[in-house]
């Protein structure tokens, strides 16, 4: 039955629970509100007239506006389940209270019920959507949605049957309000076993109690501002006029123009409401069950919210050609039961994009004030139009206004769209990446004033932190402050910040000055260091480089005196050049100075090929630091002419120090293309980013020559991710038709190894004796799977044309223990452009195989084979894989249990973990 | 100790359990066995830090000196571990630590961590995310 059910309505078995209770959630409250809905009216109008509608309505919109107030203020504080509940024990009560009140000889009180039951009628079906979309992720809510609302006019039609066989039965029908305190009983009864049963995967309120005491109309002008910031919610807001205004003036064409002219009895007219409500809702409902969900799914939220404009638009064309019965009644289904069936469900999935702890904010200023605003707009057009023109006249502006603004709503709906899309991957970043919020920086005077204050702060903290400030945005204005803060303090920290501020700014005597004046009294050679590298970036005079710069070539400190002579070596006015050359030539010929590297680094500076040879011997040296130092002076002194050492470079690719690899990347870009890409490509999967940009850099700059190696090694199954994906970054435009083909097909294959290996993880985790190794094992296979899933991402990545934010997010969303992460990427995947493999990932993950059952069920539909692991396979599969990590632990855990390895076939690698050969 | 149980040992640690096995077989060629009696002082108060002790087996001792007298704070057991701000900076030893019974730890030296994060700073960041992570949950525990 379950099954059959499953298949017919698209809902998972482990999501049926869930839409169980909510669907008879919704049917009860339609149930126990249809009742009181029609009670009310006849109560009202028996009593009061129906003159008193009008102002009913105000009523009703007013007390809706000031609920809706406070509803969005605790929307934040409680938990949407409590605050439904609240709604419904709330509604109960006061239908129990009103029967009492009925005994009461004042006609008033109906009134006070009439407004009373609507006031709750509309807050419950406000917030009861977000109750529904906490307990479902945004793929999940598509499918469920129809399902779950078709509860509304279930209990509708219910509603009305019960009323019309309990009225033949009751002489009082004031009685039968109690039905409404029961249905909502009833109802708040299942949110209880709801919140035993069923754990929310996202939360509208927000966790840790906010300390901000924040009122209600705070809280409304936050809910504009985050509208008005927010496109989505600015299209939805402006959407929802659009089509209330367009709804209102189709509603009086038929209603006011069209129905009393074919029916002009009373009689007549209440006995085609009659049928119309049983064939509209029957439509209704079985859109509701049959239609509303596929629709959604194979269009797609923004999509789907086109769709009801796109009918209003029709029916308006239908009433200004043929403006009569038949269009009359076109108008009303889709005025009334296609907004049920289409529009709403549909609009409430818009609320995907926006963070859940703003759904009740906003929905309160959507429905508080956008609405009521359009109703105003509505009203009063009707009311110009009514008064100023003739029938005939009205009949030809009616549909013309009508269509004009269905227009509008199609035009909204299209940028709606797109900030859908844009929304549900923004909130993704927001969730796994946005923990921060930017900074905001004040206006520049405010912000200089406050740095001036900070400078002369008692805390040195504070004053590095606005020295920071003045650096990093540039402040100008600076220099003397900051000048004379070097100058006069003794903190190490703050002179350090001061010469770092100082040498970021732009090239000034001033600076110049305050640094030679601090020089004087400096003795820490570090300090020194720094400051005569700041010197060399300024204007300085001859006066100044021979009289208080040139001595500290004397200084005992190797950095002191490099940092000297290159101030002086680089400063144009400098006039004895070749006796300075001669100081650092001489130390060149003593390696065994302490911070050798740093004189052979200077010999870099000079420039000069014919220094070369003196670097030769330290091309081998044994202590790296020199070695590298000798290979990066090297270079600099062959100024270009690097063709003739390229094989060198590409060996110094194998060292096992990342910078001698960068210097060789660096120094190949001046080389003509190597004949072997292959040691270059494999560094663009290199842990460390700067190489493996340098990498790229140089592969970009000979594509052409590059190509074709790139293509062999993307093709390669277990290069890693980050290489694969820098490859496709550089060479997908590249592919042709085949060769793209080629990629679909791997990336299926990663999928299947993902699902085969999650499928082993699961054999080993569940048969596999408690060991010291099993848990890293375990976080192997995970690792592993992990990898096939980011290859896939990876590839898909390309063939839907996204970029690499795109694969980050998605592939952290997928990783997380989040559901509502993952089902954000979900919905992110399914607006994507690639199909084929997107379909394939949705189906494993809408279902999430908790058990080796599931898995296997999945992986057959999938690939149509067998997934052929199971508890007696698993062992020997698990020892096929290539990882020596995952080969060695699972041969030590066996050693531990049966005493004895078989190590026959193993690598040496695998031999070394185990400590049989070193 | 085998490679393979270094990395078992260090695996089990949460201070290394979310970082990738990879990155944790590269921490554990820089890890190093060393074998002591009981009564062994590991580190003085006062000393400057430049080891992480991860204790494999036995039981050590966290002693503190106030006011001349000396306090026992806590013991660290098997798969526990001492000293982990050591790794990134050069600041002194809080307490004293003594090994009761006979002990074995892997010891990491700070110079040859460095080393390591500078070669792979995936693992320097890794490792900083466990040691944010750890300080977040003492700062909440310390809320309730």
């Amino acid at each position: 039955m379950m099954r059959f059910l499953s298949q017919m309505f698209s809902i998972k078995a482990s999501e049926w629970e869930a839409v169980w209770y909510f669907f008879l959630v919704m049917l009860v409250f339609a149930f126990g509100s249809s009742i009181a809905r029609s009670l009310g009216m006849t109560l009202l109008i028996e009593h009061l007239t129906g003159a008193i509608l009008p102002q009913m309505f105000i009523l009703i919109d007013l007390s809706a506006l000031f609920s809706l107030l406070i509803y969005a203020h605790y929307t934040k504080k409680i938990s949407c389940l409590h605050i439904l509940g609240l709604f419904l024990v709330g509604g109960a009560l006061f239908a129990l209270v009103a029967r009492f009140l009925f005994f009461l000889p004042y006609a008033w009180v109906y009134g006070l019920f009439f407004v009373g039951f609507f006031l709750f009628y509309v807050l419950i079906s406000i917030h009861i959507g977000s109750v529904v979309a906490a307990y479902f992720n945004a793929v999940q809510l598509k499918r469920v949605t129809g399902f779950i609302n078709a509860g509304l006019p279930i209990g509708g039609a219910l509603g009305g049957v019960a009323l019309i066989v309990l009225l033949t039965w009751v002489h009082d029908p004031a009685w039968l309000i109690l039905l409404m305190s029961a249905a909502y009983g009833v109802a708040f009864g299942l949110l209880r076993l709801i919140g035993k049963k069923l754990t929310p995967i996202r939360s509208l309120h927000e966790r840790k109690a906010s300390t901000s005491n924040v009122n209600p109309l705070q809280e409304l002008q936050r809910a504009f501002f985050f509208i008005i910031n927010s496109k989505l919610m600015l299209y939805m807001a402006l959407g929802l006029m659009l089509f209330v205004i367009s709804s209102k003036l189709l509603e009086y064409q038929y209603q006011a123009l069209i129905y009393p002219a074919v029916f002009p009895a009373t009689k007549q007219r209440a006995a085609f409401f009659a049928t119309y409500e049983i064939f509209g809702n029957l439509t209704w409902l079985v859109l509701q069950l049959f239609v509303t969900s596929r629709l959604i799914i194979r269009m797609g939220v923004g999509a789907s919210n086109l769709l009801h404009p796109v009918l209003m638009f029709l029916v308006s064309i239908g009433l200004l050609f043929r403006f009569g019965f038949v269009a009359g009644v076109i108008a009303q289904f889709v005025n009334q039961e296609m907004r049920g069936a289409l529009r709403t469900p549909a609009n409430n999935l818009l609320f995907n994009a926006i963070p859940p702890n703003m759904w009740g904010m906003t929905k309160a200023f959507i429905n508080g004030i956008a609405f009521p605003l359009a109703t105003l707009i509505a009203g009063l057009m009707l009311m110009a139009i009514k008064d100023n023109l003739s029938e005939p006249a009205q009949i030809f502006l009616l549909p013309l206004l009508s269509l004009s603004f269905a227009s509008a709503a199609i035009f909204m709906a299209l940028p709606q769209w797109a900030a859908y899309n844009e929304g549900v991957f923004g909130l993704l970043n927001r969730n796994l990446f946005a923990q921060g919020s930017k900074a905001k920086v004040g206006k520049l005077d405010s912000l200089s004033k406050m740095v001036e204050d900070k400078l002369c702060a008692r805390d040195p903290q504070e004053t590095i932190a606005a020295l920071e400030m003045i650096r990093v945005v540039k402040l100008r204005g600076f220099i003397h402050a900051v000048g004379q803060l070097l100058v006069r303090s003794e903190n190490p920290d703050i002179k350090r910040h001061c010469i770092a501020t100082l040498s970021a700014m732009p090239g000034s005597e001033d600076v110049s000055t305050y640094v030679l004046s601090a020089l004087k009294t400096e003795h820490q050679p570090q300090m020194l260091a720094l400051m005569m590298r700041t010197l060399a970036r300024h204007p300085l005079s001859q006066e100044d480089l021979r009289q208080k710069i040139e001595k500290y070539l004397l200084h005992p400190s190797p950095q002191v005196f490099i940092e000297t002579f290159l101030c002086l070596y680089r400063n144009p006015h400098y006039p004895d050049k070749t006796t300075l050359e001669g100081r650092l030539l001489i130390r060149l010929e003593h390696p065994e100075l302490p911070n050798f590297e740093l004189y052979l680094h200077a010999l870099g500076e000079m420039h000069n090929a014919t220094y070369s040879a003196l670097i030769t011997p330290f091309l081998d040296a044994e202590d790296l630091s020199i070695r590298l130092a000798a290979f990066k002076t090297h270079i600099a002194l062959l100024q270009g002419n690097l063709e003739f050492y390229k094989q060198n470079f590409i060996e110094a690719l194998a060292s096992p120090a990342k910078e001698m690899k960068i210097l060789a990347l660096q120094a190949l870009k001046d080389c003509s293309p190597p004949d072997d890409w292959q040691p270059i490509i494999q560094l663009l999967g290199a842990k460390d980013r700067l190489l493996a940009k340098e990498s790229k850099e140089l592969l970009q700059l000979n594509l052409n020559s590059a190509k074709e190696a790139l293509i062999t090694e993307v093709f390669l199954p277990m290069i890693s991710v980050d290489e694969r994906f820098e490859i496709l970054s550089l060479v997908y435009p590249l592919l042709h038709h085949e060769q793209r083909q080629q990629l679909k097909e791997q990336a299926n294959e990663a999928l299947r190894q993902f699902i085969r290996h999650t499928g082993l993880l699961m054999l080993y985790r569940e048969h596999e004796a408690q060991s010291t190794a099993k848990a890293l094992v375990e976080k192997i296979l995970q690792e592993i799977a992990d990898t096939y899933l980011n290859a896939l991402l990876t590839e898909i990545t390309y063939l839907a044309n996204e970029n690499r934010e795109f694969y980050l997010r998605v592939s952290r969303g997928l990783l997380s223990d989040n559901k509502a992460n993952q089902g954000n990427v979900l919905e992110v995947l399914s607006n994507a452009t690639e199909k084929y493999l997107i379909a394939k990932i949705l189906y494993y993950y809408e279902d999430r195989p908790s058990t080796l059952e599931q898995l296997s069920e999945i992986y057959s539909n999938l690939f149509g084979e067998s997934l052929d692991v199971h508890s007696q396979n698993y062992r020997a599969e698990l020892l096929k894989i290539d990882h020596v990590l995952l080969k060695a632990a699972l041969h030590f855990s066996e050693q531990r249990q049966l005493h004895h390895l078989h190590l026959l076939y193993e690598s040496e690698d695998v031999k070394a973990l185990l400590g049989i050969v070193h | 100790m085998i490679p393979l149980e270094k990395i078992i040992v260090l695996n089990r640690l949460p201070l290394f359990s979310a970082l990738k096995t990879e990155d944790i077989y590269m921490i554990s060629t820089i890890a190093s066995e060393e074998v002591y009696e009981d009564q062994h002082i590991l580190f003085y108060q006062g000393d400057v830090g430049d080891k992480l002790f991860i204790v494999v087996s036995g039981k050590v001792q966290i002693l503190q000196e106030r006011d001349g007298k000396q306090f026992h704070l806590v013991t660290v057991r098997e798969n526990d571990f001492l000293g982990e701000l050591a790794l990134f900076d050069a600041e002194t030893r809080t307490a004293t630590a003594r090994c009761e019974g006979h002990c074995t730890f892997l010891v990491i030296e700070r110079n040859d961590m460095e080393q390591l994060a500078h070669e792979y700073p995936a693992i320097a960041f890794g490792f900083i995310k466990v040691l944010i992570r750890r300080m977040r949950e003492m700062m909440k525990t310390r809320e309730l």
